[in-house]
């Protein structure tokens, strides 16, 4: 055995420069990665919305988390979750036979579904999703999701596995993907013809994108890379180490076909609302949703009016319930959920409904302030709690709260499958840690970075693009949207004032006083002035940004704001970096991690406004499905078997960190500005595009490379 | 294992497009020779291009391409004509399509060498003054890369290939993580007279005189072939400069009449100075089993190592290969610490019962590293 090495020690004065060195190219890095992003929110939000940051020193604080918690994810990823995967593939083949191998590879693949919550992440995408008007969806994200956990999680574990068998036995990916994807792809045709299975597609393709995590990616890749190190037969380069993530992003979305066909049978077919609350109906819609006060929760949280009156029955009752939700605001948390009565009014409410709730509000503001006639919320308290106020919401919660609850997830997501790991490495194969201590603080360093990246993306990043992505609707709607409605009781005429337009109109205007103060003059709409009671209802609305008929530049706005949200985000993303690193190690160097990463991000900037059109022209998910993966099909024919892999490979781990709760805060702000059932299929475009990209660059590459090469073998032809 | 000694034997090392492997491993196949390591690496050339983006400076010069470095160790009687098949088959001649030479050196190892099945007669000419400049450099180091200097100065080539490094490093304790052990390591094939002139050349520009700059140093080719092709793309002549300077060696059989003038960098017109103080020790190893061995040889001498991944293939084989993945351990150390080391490293592969490794030694020359001067 090799003997004890002696320690050099070096005096702190040596020391701490270089680990101050070594912190600052680290930093410096990721400043890079994120810089664009950060910039590109804040000047989106300066210039087209016209309007400064809200929270800037919480945005900024959160910005730095990002930025420290990225760093030493990374760092943490190639010191210890990386090596410690690397070793286990090293051995595994040495030491065991390709049935452990294979059943290790379920097991790993299964646990990190589990690990990482990242489908937990779609169910924010179905918020809108119903049970009348889609019930199998409804079914597999409120209902029964241990289905669509299991059918995730067993993809994933079948594509480890899988993957783990290949580079045993040295299969290239193109197979793999030459069977699947076809096969994927009927399914989505055939599905696209029931009423109900057309909604699980987008869904389906989208789970395939979000299952492979920040930490599942680098682990499965380094291990494969290891197993592939630790040879065998081989047709030298089908067994790079690349495509598990390929398979693990397609294996899923068979498995969710699979439970949807299985659930479509004891599944009812969608149907109005109004059937749906009917009370012929009550028993079976109790059955669905387990009990009555579900039921009717469901009816305030995601109906309409119709649904509440075909609810109820009768028109008096319901009136009685929506008073009581105004006067019992602890009981109304039963109806409304987690939606303030604020936000409910907004979102949900009628027209009908919002005057008698603001009638209400308007007797309540009269008992608690008798003297003020004129509107003014300082005064009132209970009036305020009633603002669209998330922003406040979170920082009043305080970021160690948010980081206390992070760290638990990042707990969760890294120490099972190290310990899995940890556990198959000492135990079953007898073997231990080659670097005990680096390994150590790296799986410290990514767990404590994970918390800090996520606390900071919650603080931050997904802050800021939340800030953008509520009012980004306001871009391509010329008309302005209401954010509050108040009652003025006994409206004096005499406050009007008139003014001209430039038409030579005269028109009456009166003034209102916000909270900062500011006075605004705000046109008198006559239909909103009820005579009999002497009531004026103010409807209180943004600005509209652009005045004149500019839906179609709106429209490019958004699109723009989609491809650098998608450009920006993936650029920071942690497990594609990780990749890219990999890459150009692979390479050795021709293939540069930078190029990687631009592609991909390019990649997915494309997908997220291809899928942000798609949801704003209402286009079948079939209709890009099936052409992008054809193409996909033949450009794979054409690229050679490890382009391949690293290009099928990047598409999967786009969706990370960053990315996905960006994307959804964009994704859901356009989705409840038009009103769509759901703001699935963005994550899929998302996941086609990058490989898209990234095949076209192998393509490129290997086509200038061998240049010179494909011109001299003409030249002996030709002698 | 003991009564086994050190025999002569000639190492060919062939770069070649990674376009033309599959072509080149048929090849060796065909003649006999069914052990082959093979290492990844890339090559750089100019690219010379005529936009706009160009004259701004903005656009990278530099053009990587896929290569691989195929290592047959054969008797040094079958060294020229296996290598003058290859030439030949693999179209060596024309620029860009690789480089090939053979080294003589001592091996120690289990392996038979190869009976070579070929009668091959042939007017390739060879080149035989040629140096190989071996430079290993930290990637995340200040300076430029070698292999961008070599190119700018016209030197040859450059082929380069991974490595990770160990040394120092390995003594830090946790603090060693501050320091990259990612190292670039360049292969560059040089007319000997230009050698020492070049080396200090690179060295300077290269700005390897700095802490932590690199590693540098001369072993010595038998005969080869060079690729010469510097640069690709955008070209105003009929024939490169690259491919007149290799239709004139092939004229005058040699490299001498282009011998460089370096102002205070070379041996002023001598011919080439050599000082084999050092000899360069590979030891090729199964993939993470090294770790034992280069303690043992840093324990007993040796300043560090850098370590490559190689693929061992055999190739007996119809369509598929085996393939094994082996670590290359490159140390270079003093003369006289030699023996040391390689007692050292046989006593651990007896400690630890294995056999399947060699030892490759040839002498070095002009060592230079940062470390040693102070």
């Amino acid at each position: 055995m090799a003997t004890v090495r002696k320690k050099m020690h070096f005096p702190l004065k040596v020391a701490l420069p270089m680990v101050w060195n070594y912190i600052k190219s680290k930093l410096k890095e990721q400043i890079k990665a994120v810089a664009f992003i950060i910039i590109y929110l804040v000047a989106f939000k300066l210039i087209v919305l016209q309007s400064a940051p809200e929270n800037a020193f919480q945005v900024a604080f959160g910005v730095g988390m990002v930025v420290l918690g990225l760093a030493m994810f990374l760092e943490g990823l190639f010191l210890g979750l990386m090596p410690l995967g690397d070793r286990v593939g090293v051995q595994l083949p040495k030491k065991t036979n390709i049935w452990v191998i294979m059943f290790f590879g379920l097991l790993l693949g299964f646990g990190a579904t589990l690990a990482e919550p990242s489908i937990s992440t779609l169910r924010l995408a179905g918020e809108g999703v119903t049970p009348w008007a889609t019930p199998l969806l409804y079914r597999f994200l409120e209902l029964e999701t241990n289905y669509l956990v299991w059918a995730v999680g067993a993809g994933v574990g079948v594509a480890v596995a899988c993957g783990m068998a290949r580079f045993y036995f040295g299969i290239g990916l193109k197979p793999f993907i030459y069977i699947l994807v076809p096969i994927l792809l009927v399914i989505s045709c055939y599905f696209s013809f029931d009423e109900n299975l057309k909604y699980i597609i987008n869904l389906a393709w989208d789970t395939g994108g979000v299952t492979t995590g920040p930490v599942t990616v680098p682990l499965v890749l380094a291990m494969g890379i290891g197993i592939s190190k630790a040879s065998g037969k081989k047709n030298s380069a089908a067994a790079s180490g690349l495509g598990v993530v390929t398979l693990a992003s397609l294996f899923p979305v068979l498995g969710v076909f699979a439970v949807a066909l299985y659930l479509n049978s004891s599944t009812p077919k969608p149907m109005t609302e109004i059937e749906f609350f009917s009370e012929a109906y009550r028993p079976k819609a109790i059955q669905m949703l387990g009990s009555e006060d579900a039921l009717r929760a469901i009816a305030f949280q995601r109906g309409s009016s119709a649904a509440r009156i075909s609810y109820y029955g009768d028109l008096e009752e319901y009136k009685k319930v929506i008073l009581s939700l105004v006067d019992d605001r602890k009981n109304s948390k039963k109806f409304l959920g987690n939606l303030s009565l604020f936000e409910w009014m907004n979102r949900k409410a009628n027209e009908e409904e919002k005057k008698i709730i603001s009638e209400r509000f308007a007797e309540k503001l009269e008992e608690f302030n008798s003297s003020s006639k004129k509107f003014q919320t300082k005064d009132s308290k209970d009036f305020k709690a009633n603002q669209p106020n998330s922003t406040i919401e979170t920082s009043e919660k305080g970021w160690f709260v948010i980081f206390a609850k992070e760290f638990r997830a990042a707990i969760f997501a890294v120490v099972p499958l190290v310990l899995l790991l940890l556990v198959v490495l000492v135990f079953l194969l007898k073997d231990k840690l080659k670097r005990a201590d680096e390994s150590i603080l790296g799986i410290s360093l990514s767990l404590i970075g994970m918390a800090i990246l996520t606390t900071g993306i919650q603080l931050g990043l997904s802050s800021l693009g939340d800030q953008i992505g509520r009012t980004l609707p306001m871009v391509y709607k010329t008309e302005a949207q209401e954010t509050g409605r108040f009652l003025f009781k006994n409206f004096n005429k005499d406050a009007m004032v008139s003014a001209y337009n430039h038409r030579g109109q005269l028109n009456k205007y009166f003034y209102v006083v916000d909270d900062s103060n500011n006075i605004k003059a705000v046109p008198f709409d006559e239909k909103r002035y009820d005579k009999t009671t002497g009531n004026y209802e103010y409807v209180r609305t943004t600005e509209v940004l652009w005045t004149a008929k500019l839906s179609l530049l709106g429209i490019a706005l958004v699109c723009i704001f989609a491809f650098g949200m998608g450009y920006g985000s993936t650029i920071a993303e942690p497990a594609l970096n990780a990749l890219g690193i990999t890459i150009e190690e692979m390479t050795v160097g021709t293939v540069k991690r930078s190029k990687v990463v631009g592609t991909v991000s390019i990649g997915v900037g494309t997908g997220l406004l291809v899928g942000v059109c798609r949801l704003i022209l209402d286009i079948p998910a079939c209709w890009l499905l099936v052409p992008g993966y054809l193409a996909l099909l033949v450009m794979t024919y054409y690229s050679d078997e490890e382009f391949t892999g690293l290009a099928w490979d990047s598409g999967g781990v786009t969706t990370g960190p960053i990315t996905v709760p960006l994307v959804l805060a964009m994704g859901l702000g356009i989705g409840g500005g038009l009103n769509v059932i759901d703001g699935f299929g963005i994550v899929s475009m998302a996941s086609l595009f990058p490989i898209l990209t990234m095949l076209a660059f192998g393509i490129r590459i290997r086509r200038r490379q061998n240049s010179h090469l494909i011109d001299t073998e003409e030249a002996n032809d030709g002698k | 294992m003991e009564n086994k000694d050190f025999i002569e034997v000639s190492r060919i090392t062939l770069f070649v497009h990674h376009g033309l492997i599959s072509s080149a491993l048929e090849l060796l196949k065909n003649i006999g020779v069914y052990n082959v390591l093979l290492e990844t690496a890339r090559t750089a050339r100019l690219r010379i291009k005529n936009t706009l983006l160009d004259l701004l400076g903005l656009s990278d010069p530099i053009e990587d391409s896929l290569t691989d470095i195929v290592r047959i160790i054969v008797k040094p009687e079958d060294s020229e004509k296996i290598v003058t098949y290859l030439i030949e088959k693999l179209d060596l001649k024309t620029a860009g399509r690789g480089a090939v030479y053979v080294q003589n050196l001592q091996e120690l190892s289990n392996r038979t060498l190869p009976s070579i099945n070929l009668e091959h007669h042939s007017k390739v000419t060879l080149l035989h003054d040629l140096t190989l400049i071996t430079g290993i450099q930290s990637i995340s180091g200040s300076g430029e890369s070698i292999s961008k200097v070599a190119l700018k100065l016209g030197a040859g080539v450059p082929t380069v290939s991974l490595g990770k490094g160990t040394g120092i490093r390995d003594r830090l304790g946790l603090l060693r993580i501050t320091i990259s052990p990612e190292k670039e390591l360049t292969y560059l094939l040089v007319p000997s007279f230009d050698a020492n002139g070049l080396q200090n050349l690179l060295i300077e520009k290269g700005k390897l005189n700095r802490p932590g700059g690199g590693f540098m140093y001369q072993t010595p080719v038998k005969f080869g072939l060079a690729d010469t092709q510097l640069r690709i793309g955008y070209q105003t002549h009929a024939a490169s400069l690259e491919q007149v300077i290799a239709a004139i060696d092939e004229i005058k059989k040699d490299t001498a009449w282009r011998k460089r003038i370096f102002d205070n960098y070379g041996d002023g017109g001598l011919p080439h100075k050599t000082n084999y103080t050092h000899k360069e020790i590979s030891f090729i190893c199964p993939v993470e089993h090294s770790d034992d061995y280069i303690h043992a040889a840093m324990d007993s001498g040796a300043a560090g190592a850098t370590m490559t991944i190689m693929r061992s293939l055999s190739l007996k084989e119809e369509d598929s290969y085996e393939v094994n993945n082996f670590e290359n351990a490159i140390m270079c150390v003093k003369k006289e610490d030699e023996n040391k080391v390689i007692e050292a490293i046989l006593k651990t592969s007896e400690e630890k019962k294995e056999t399947d490794w060699m030892i490759q030694k040839i002498p070095a020359s002009s060592i230079y590293a940062t470390y040693r001067k102070k």
